[in-house]
């Protein structure tokens, strides 16, 4: 009988460990199939700018959004990932109540020299976190990419692209995208799917650089009024764009918290970032339903292509934050609203003789503001993060205090890194080099080596 | 709207999204007229565009 129970508890031993290593390669598996699939975004934004973009710069386009991803990759391993852990208290850098925040708890785990920075056989995780978050800030990046095209420096973008990539964004996660972060304990601010941190951010830091920026040349003419610069490729930038949608899966992927683990919220369901329970199946409806509104929503007030596709993903962008939360038909109204708003926006933008080539600061910016209000007005009384009783409550206040944060935190650096940038020389491109083309002036190359497609603008 | 009401996710189970039990016809309303009124718009824009056409 003794025998027999050593041979059971033998067994139940083997099992359980042959069950923990499984749901862990389970887990690293999920978050690094998130990167691929995030890819896809970048994927996207390559076609989508070079395509917006005239025959003579599609090329400098892409090399922009090329060299802004690789470039993102070195500095949030040096800093990016060690300032999500260091400051959600704020800049203190004090330790949270959940105690995985602070400087002491940064140096330890995200650190460029801590052991857990690299292959350690006791991680299977700080690695494909750190990978999925280095997307998540390659996409600021790339948001911040089209609203610039076709006038910027390539080294003055990269500047901007790895200060909103590595510094500015994640500290905006690490406030409001962090269980620990002071958005979320203080103001029960909720954004699961980054309505804020990466979409308000890299949109109203595109807005502070595109007014030391300053339009293209040709865009406005002399009694104010606009001219399109029609891109070279309607169609590569259509199919950009729902590459950028499909990306949005892994993004979306991201966004959760897998059960099991030592370092999960819960032994049994997924969760937010903040530890409230969700499931993946309640995500897709949403997902879907918002991207349908968005769609649907743009058609019927544009019938422009361009703006059905950037509705998909204003759709998607208005419902990210609340995307846990949403009764689907909800999702539908919610993405159909924000796609509605869009080109009315863009055109106020336009107004205002600002040249966002490809509303950026209309579909990440006001759609990401709008998706965060929108949880205020009709998900407020959820309990914000997890807890026993008495957990701070999603509100109204706490959603437009959130806001107000990330549009500043976007909006300030983005202005003065650019002022500083325009003081310098470093922002903009000659105006000969942009009239003849960035393509010819520095790439060296061309994307259309036979000329079938000649640039007929008014900036020609 | 929530049916989370206790003040904490700890032992909450089943369906938990905005307008559990009271909303869902509503929203569900407001996407078909929604819908109506899109496809009603469009087809009048697609009208207009073919009979500025015949009138060329």
């Amino acid at each position: 009988m003794e025998q027999e129970l050593a041979n059971l508890a033998a067994t139940v031993a083997e099992l359980e460990a042959k069950a923990a290593a499984t749901g862990s390669i389970f887990s690293e598996t999920f978050y690094y199939l998130t990167i691929p699939l995030m890819v896809l975004i970048h994927v996207g934004f390559l076609a989508y700018e070079m395509g917006a973009s005239r025959s003579k710069n599609a090329l400098a386009s892409g090399i922009k959004n090329i060299l802004a991803f690789a470039m993102i990759v070195p500095f949030f391993y040096y800093v990016g990932w060690w300032i999500y852990w260091a400051f959600p208290t704020g800049l203190s850098g004090a330790m949270g109540a959940m105690e995985i925040s602070g400087f002491a708890y940064a140096n330890e785990i995200a650190s460029p020299t801590s052991p857990y920075m690299g292959p350690n056989l006791a991680d299977q995780a700080s690695g494909v976190f750190w990978g999925a978050f280095v997307l998540f800030a390659a996409t600021t990046a790339s948001i911040l990419s089209g609203s610039v095209i076709e006038r910027i420096q390539l080294t003055g973008f990269i500047v901007l692209a790895v200060v909103l990539g590595a510094f500015v964004w994640i500290l905006a996660a690490a406030w409001g995208w962090h269980a620990d972060g002071w958005l979320v304990t203080k103001l029960g601010y909720h954004d699961f799917g980054a309505s804020g941190v990466v979409h308000m951010i890299a949109g109203f830091f595109a807005l502070g650089v595109l007014l030391n920026l300053g339009p293209r040349i040709g865009k406005f003419n002399a009694d104010g009024s606009a001219n399109q610069l029609a891109g070279h490729s309607m169609p590569m930038t259509l199919i950009g764009l729902m590459l950028i949608i499909a990306g949005f899966w892994g993004f979306l992927m991201g966004c959760v918290i897998v059960p099991g683990e030592a370092w999960s919220w819960s032994g049994k369901i997924e969760t937010s970032i903040y530890g409230t329970p969700m499931t993946m199946s309640g995500m897709t409806f949403n997902v879907l339903m918002a991207f349908a509104g968005g769609i649907i929503g743009a058609w019927m007030t544009t019938r422009d292509p361009f703006w059905m596709m950037s509705g998909a993903l204003g759709g998607i962008i208005s419902a990210a934050a609340g995307i846990d939360l949403w009764w689907p038909p909800l999702a539908f109204v919610i993405g159909f609203i924000g796609a509605c708003m869009m080109p009315f926006v863009a055109s106020f933008i336009e107004r205002m003789k600002i040249d966002d080539a490809v509303g950026a600061f209309t579909v990440h910016g006001f759609l990401g503001l709008w998706g965060v209000i929108a949880v205020g007005i009709v998900g407020s009384g959820y309990p914000a993060m997890f807890g026993d009783a008495d957990v701070i409550e999603i509100s109204l206040m706490g959603q437009l205090g959130g806001a107000a944060v990330m549009a500043l935190l976007g909006f300030v650096p983005g202005y003065a890194v650019s002022f500083l940038l325009k003081v310098t020389g470093m922002l903009r491109v000659p105006e000969a080099a942009e009239v003849l083309g960035l393509d010819l002036t520095k790439v060296p190359s061309s994307a259309y080596p036979e000329s079938i497609h000649p640039s007929v603008s008014p900036a020609e | 709207m929530n049916p989370v009401t206790a003040g904490t996710w700890d032992g909450f189970e089943g369906a938990y999204y905005t307008g559990f039990g009271s909303m869902e016809l509503i929203w569900l309303l407001a996407t078909m007229v929604l819908l109506g009124i899109a496809i009603f718009l469009g087809n009048k824009h697609e009208k207009s565009a073919y009979d500025a056409v015949e009138k060329r």
